[in-house]
This record gives C-alpha cells, structure tokens and sequence, in this order.
C-alpha cells in the first residue's frame, strides 16, 4: 500500500521534463553520438604509395630468390633415377654385322686403362677369338682384342693407349687397332650404277608441304623427271610412296 | 519504404521502418522517448554522465533488437524501452559495487512513515535531490516500488533478493526521506 507521500511524488514526477531537470542536455549531440553507433562507417584502408613499392621489390626478390635455388641440375638429380651401368661382355667378340657394308672405316685403338702385369718376354698376337683364356688379357670393349702372352719371369709390361712399353731389356712397340675383317657384301650392278641416282632422286621430307597443292604438285614433278629417265632402277625404292 | 511517409508518428509504422534501419524512424522514436527515458535513468543513477551512457546503450539495443520486438499496441514500445533502460541502469549499478551488503532484516512495518503531501511544496528538482541522496540500495528499491509500481516479490526477483529485504529497503528508504522532508521544512 503506497502513502499519500508516495503518491505525491510519482505525480511529481509524471510532469517531469528533461529540460527541467538537465538543461544542458542535447538531444542532437546524443542522436548523433548514437547513430554513429548503429551505423558505423566503414574506413578505407588507404595504403602509402610506398607499400606498394615494397611489394613490388619483394616479388622480385622472391623470383631472383627461386630462380637461383631452383637449378635444372637439381631438378635432373632429384627426378631422374640414376640407373647404374651395364659392363660390356667380357671374353666376347662383338658381331660383325655392326659394321655396315661398302663404308670405309678407320677406327683407332680404344683408350684402355693403364694396367701393370709380370711379363718377362711378352708375344703379342692379333686375332679375333682367345684361344688361351688362362694365359691372355683381354682389353677393350669394341670387338677389338688383344691378347698377351706372358712368360713368367721378374720384368713388369706396360700398357697404355694401346701402346705397350717393355722393360728396359726391350723396345717399347706401338700396336695399331684395327676393324676385323668382314664379308664383302654383294652389290649388283645395277646398284652401282644407281649410286649417283640418289642423289638425283629428292623426296621432300615429311612435313615440308603443309599445302596438299604443293606436295601434290612435288609429287608429281618429281615422278614424272625419274620416270622419264632411263636411269631409274626401282630397286633402290627411291618411290616407296 | 518512402521517406515522405515518415510523418506518420503511427508507432507500428515506426517500429516497421525501424526494422527496415531507417535512421528518419529511429530518430523519431529516439525524439519521442528520449526525455522519459533520460528522467529513468537520472533516477537511478545520480552520475548525469554514467545516466547518460545507460541511456545511449538503452536505445542502442532497443534498436539492435528492434526485429525481435512485436508491437502489441499504445504503449508497448514505452513499456520495453523502459524496461531495457532499467536493466541497463541496474547492469551499471552493479558494476560499480554491489547493491545490497548482507545486514540483519528489519522489522518491517506495513504502514511506513508518511512524510506528507509533498507535490505542492517540492519541484521536480527538489524530489530528484531527495531520491539521489538515497543509498544505492534503497534507491533502487524505492524507484522500483514508487516509480515502477513494482511489488516486493517482482523486486525481489529482479534484485535477486528475498521480499523481506525488499520491504526493509523501502522502510529504510522511507525514513531516510522523512527525515530529510522534515529538515528541509
């Protein structure tokens, strides 16, 4: 149950007004302070004219920086398995079929490695087969093979390019490599007359003519030229098109 | 939403534009409820710039959460102003130091002291000065008792404090102001 004093001063203070009570408030102000409040404004991030810069200068730093790290070596060694090497064969002669027919060849003795063995009178034979395994030393891996015969004595032999070097009782001798002998290829007549054909007959390379005209018109020049020469022999298969 | 529409005080158009975040709708309710709202929080908080700062946050989130508020005719957006207004003043109150120290419960008197017709002899001014001379306790008490209209059991609940404490407050309160009318007379 509220008094009579209660009363009183709730009606007092029903007809209140703010201008009474606080005259220096300000309404404007406050709205104003408060709707800053609800709506923020949203600040623009200016960056300085020098950021920029440095951003500039940093990505070049970070590409001189990986360019430099970043070698094709290391690429190769970290993404090419290293794959060991395959001795040649040892003890046995290349085939002679490797060595194409007609071409003249002239092939220098291999660099061997400088090998010291007991000799007393060493015999050097040329051949193309070892006869004696237990008393030769093959060198080389290009079908080309030496074979030495030692004698048991206290002097040592040198070899070296191909070239041995005796003791001082002896004089060095120098061995020259050479191609082993192969079958003459049988060449016809007719063929040997054509040698200079081919060099008469010319075939455009694939992908000369990107123009189907052109090769075609290619095509047809040169045929009808061969075909029109008594010369032409087919056999060489100058026209395998 | 058209801005020349915004002559109409109509409450429930306001509290509609407000929910679209019109600021001319915010403004005109902030210019209708301001001064009730800022008398409010001058009586519980006798710092004008602390009664401020309760007012600002007061209508800060009634428009925050203006989209949760239904509009159920005259009177009810003064109604939850001013209940976001008080539980800001309290939230502040507390702040600052605990509103109520535990003491001894006093006898309560149901027929507390009058101190009189005191409308025709004190302003506005003068009742202000008579509330703010009060402890924070009993002031709060005492505002919600007299000015809120509030019973002992809502106080207590809102307080979180028993009705028993609530009534020896406003007995408190009370002979605090009779003495103090006295004096002054």
């Amino acid at each position: 149950m509220k008094s009579d004093f209660e009363q009183s001063m709730r009606e007092g203070m029903k007809g209140a007004s703010l201008n009474e009570l606080m005259p220096e408030f300000d309404k404007q102000a406050e709205w104003n302070q408060l709707s800053g409040k609800l709506r923020p404004e949203k600040k623009r991030i200016l960056m300085p004219i020098w950021s920029y810069a440095a951003g500039i200068v940093a990505l070049i730093l970070a590409g001189w920086f990986c360019t430099k790290h970043h070698t094709p070596e290391k690429t190769l060694v970290k993404n090419t398995p290293v794959q060991a090497p395959v001795p040649p064969p040892i003890n046995e002669p290349q085939p002679t079929n490797q060595v194409p027919a007609l071409v003249p060849h002239s092939v220098s003795a291999p660099v061997v490695k400088q090998t010291t063995v007991a000799a007393n009178e060493p015999k050097i034979k040329r051949q193309g087969r070892i006869k004696t395994a237990n008393q030769s030393i093959p060198i080389g891996d290009t079908g080309l093979l030496f074979s030495v015969h030692l004698q048991p004595g206290p002097t040592q032999l040198m070899i070296t390019d191909s070239t041995i070097i005796f003791p001082a009782q002896s004089q060095p001798k120098t061995i020259t490599a050479a191609v082993k002998k192969t079958r003459p290829h049988a060449v016809n007549v007719l063929d040997i007359d054509n040698e200079d054909r081919q060099f008469m007959i010319t075939e455009a390379p694939v992908g000369t003519y990107a123009n189907p005209f052109l090769a075609k018109l290619h095509s047809v020049i040169t045929q009808d030229a061969i075909a029109g020469s008594d010369r032409y022999y087919p056999l060489q298969g100058a026209f395998k098109k | 939403l058209n801005p020349g529409a915004l002559n109409n005080t109509d409450e429930a158009y306001l509290i509609r534009c407000c929910k679209d975040n019109s600021p001319a709708a915010q403004k005109m309710l902030y210019n209708k409820y301001v001064d009730s709202i800022m008398i409010l929080c001058m009586r519980y908080i006798p710092d004008r710039e602390d009664a401020k700062e309760a007012l600002m946050d007061s209508f800060f989130h009634f428009f925050n959460n203006i989209n949760g508020f239904t509009y159920l005719g005259e009177g009810s957006v003064n109604a939850w102003l001013k209940k976001i207004a008080l539980n800001q003043c309290l939230t502040r109150l507390r702040k600052k130091r605990p509103l109520f120290i535990t003491e001894k419960e006093v006898a309560v008197f149901e027929d507390a002291p009058a101190a009189g017709n005191v409308h025709d002899e004190m302003n506005v001014r003068e009742i202000m000065k008579l509330v703010h001379s009060l402890p924070d306790g009993y002031r709060t008490v005492f505002n919600l008792y007299v000015f809120e209209g509030m019973n002992h059991r809502e106080i207590g609940e809102l307080l979180g404090i028993s009705d028993n404490t609530s009534k020896s407050q406003l007995y408190k309160a009370r002979e605090i102001l009779k003495k103090k009318i006295l004096q002054t007379n």
